[in-house]
């Protein structure tokens, strides 16, 4: 199996295993397929796909030889349009992080253009295969009901304080949670458009399962600490980060050679916070 | 970190009264519990209700962003062990996700420059309105005079 991410704790084999693309992801729930279209809210359920050029099949396109090395996807072969998914991650030991996400993206589908900010995740790409995606995700172990937001704008919340359910805070009020059935439920679509139907994403995962799935390093409230715990991982981020920075991107050079402060890394370096955290 | 966007309310505790009033002069500490979680209206109130009767409180303050309750100032009249262990367990009580106490004085106790500020703002607006809806009337009054 290919070396994806250094590391030995839990965390850093989840990393390993969500980025792998031969390993399945663990199926939550089962969204149906309309039910996804109409999360999505860029056409009606049962609505034809709108198309932005024609058939490949029936343009003519220049003799190119990646053009024909490379198969197209299903939505770029029809002329889709692009449309886009987007997920909030929240800090609070989502399954997943936005960094991680296009490790994940990229190694599985293709035709994607992802897109990470601070706290959310975009992706874009054929409607057609935008609906294929966004399904195997809100099914996998990938969303969990609480910690994960399916937010087409409006997105901020994923550092917000949780409500007292452990839902992450939403300010178009999308999800809900049913407090006779303990789930969480969706009222209105990414955008937050109302849904005439609300949509079921089941209970939501359970704190200690939250910390076994995750894939975020965090020292406080029982999450694994990166620099005491598995310092590994940040001794290969710190020397990503010293010949990018310091070497200035010359991987032709030496790192001898290179002029600088080459004590970095974990080895020998006092850890002033404590366990926990401060909070 | 949102900030606190909504007004801080402010309850007067079960004890009190006349004695608050002795002591307006000397300012007194607070409790400050940070719940791990945003609290619901529902959970949160019950919280400080049960706040209010753990003895030798002076008032309890709650903030908190929307509808929700993310901080609640305990005014106390000294940090009796008593009253402590009786914050710590109703705390226990309601908030099973965790929360911090801190020791201190975290709202105002007297007017700040912006307080004064704001409410000469305010005594000008209404007076301009004040201004305003006279003349609107007198205009009126015109009208139907020509009528």
């Amino acid at each position: 199996m290919p070396q994806y991410c250094a590391g030995s704790s839990h965390i850093a084999e989840n990393r390993r295993k969500y980025m792998n693309p031969e390993y399945k992801f663990e199926k939550l729930r089962d969204i149906p397929e309309e039910d996804v279209v109409r999360l999505l809210s860029h056409r009606a359920p049962g609505e034809e796909y709108k198309s932005i050029h024609p058939p490949l099949e029936e343009m003519e396109e220049p003799e190119c030889v990646v053009r024909e090395l490379v198969p197209p996807t299903e939505g770029a072969k029809a002329g889709d349009r692009i449309r886009f998914i987007q997920f909030t991650d929240s800090m609070f030991f989502a399954p997943i992080t936005p960094r991680q996400r296009p490790w994940v993206y990229y190694n599985r589908w293709r035709g994607i253009d992802v897109g990470v900010l601070s706290g959310r995740t975009i992706i874009e790409c054929r409607e057609r295969d935008l609906e294929k995606i966004a399904k195997e995700l809100l099914d996998s172990e990938l969303t969990d009901a609480a910690r994960t937001g399916l937010r087409g704008r409006t997105v901020h919340g994923h550092s917000v304080r949780l409500d007292e359910h452990g839902l992450m805070f939403d300010a178009l009020r999308r999800y809900q949670y049913d407090e006779a059935t303990g789930e969480v439920i969706y009222v209105k679509d990414a955008v937050g458009g109302p849904l005439d139907k609300p949509i079921s994403f089941g209970k939501p995962l359970p704190e200690e399962e939250l910390r076994k799935r995750t894939t975020m390093y965090r020292n406080a409230q029982g999450g694994v600490w990166i620099e005491a715990d598995d310092p590994e991982v940040n001794d290969v981020i710190s020397e990503v980060h010293w010949n990018r920075t310091v070497g200035g991107f010359q991987p032709w050079r030496k790192r001898e050679e290179i002029p600088g402060n080459k004590d970095i890394g974990v080895p020998g370096l006092k850890l002033y916070v404590p366990r926990g955290g401060v909070e | 970190m949102v900030e606190p966007t909504a007004s801080t309310h402010i309850s007067e505790g079960h004890e009190g009264g006349e004695q608050q009033q002795e002591e307006q002069q000397r300012v007194l500490p607070e409790v400050q519990i940070v719940p791990h979680r945003l609290l619901s209206e529902k959970t949160g109130m019950k919280l400080v209700e049960e706040l209010k009767t753990v003895g030798l409180v002076s008032r309890v303050a709650y903030a908190g962003p929307g509808d929700t309750i993310g901080y609640i100032w305990v005014e106390v009249f000294g940090f009796h062990e008593k009253t402590m262990e009786r914050i710590r367990a109703a705390c226990d009580k309601y908030l099973p996700f965790g929360y911090d106490l801190s020791v201190g004085r975290f709202t105002k106790y007297r007017k700040t420059v912006s307080d004064y500020i704001r409410e000469d703002m305010m005594r000008r607006l209404r007076e301009k309105l004040a201004e305003l809806a006279e003349k609107g009337g007198e205009g009126e009054e015109k009208e139907e005079g020509r009528r």
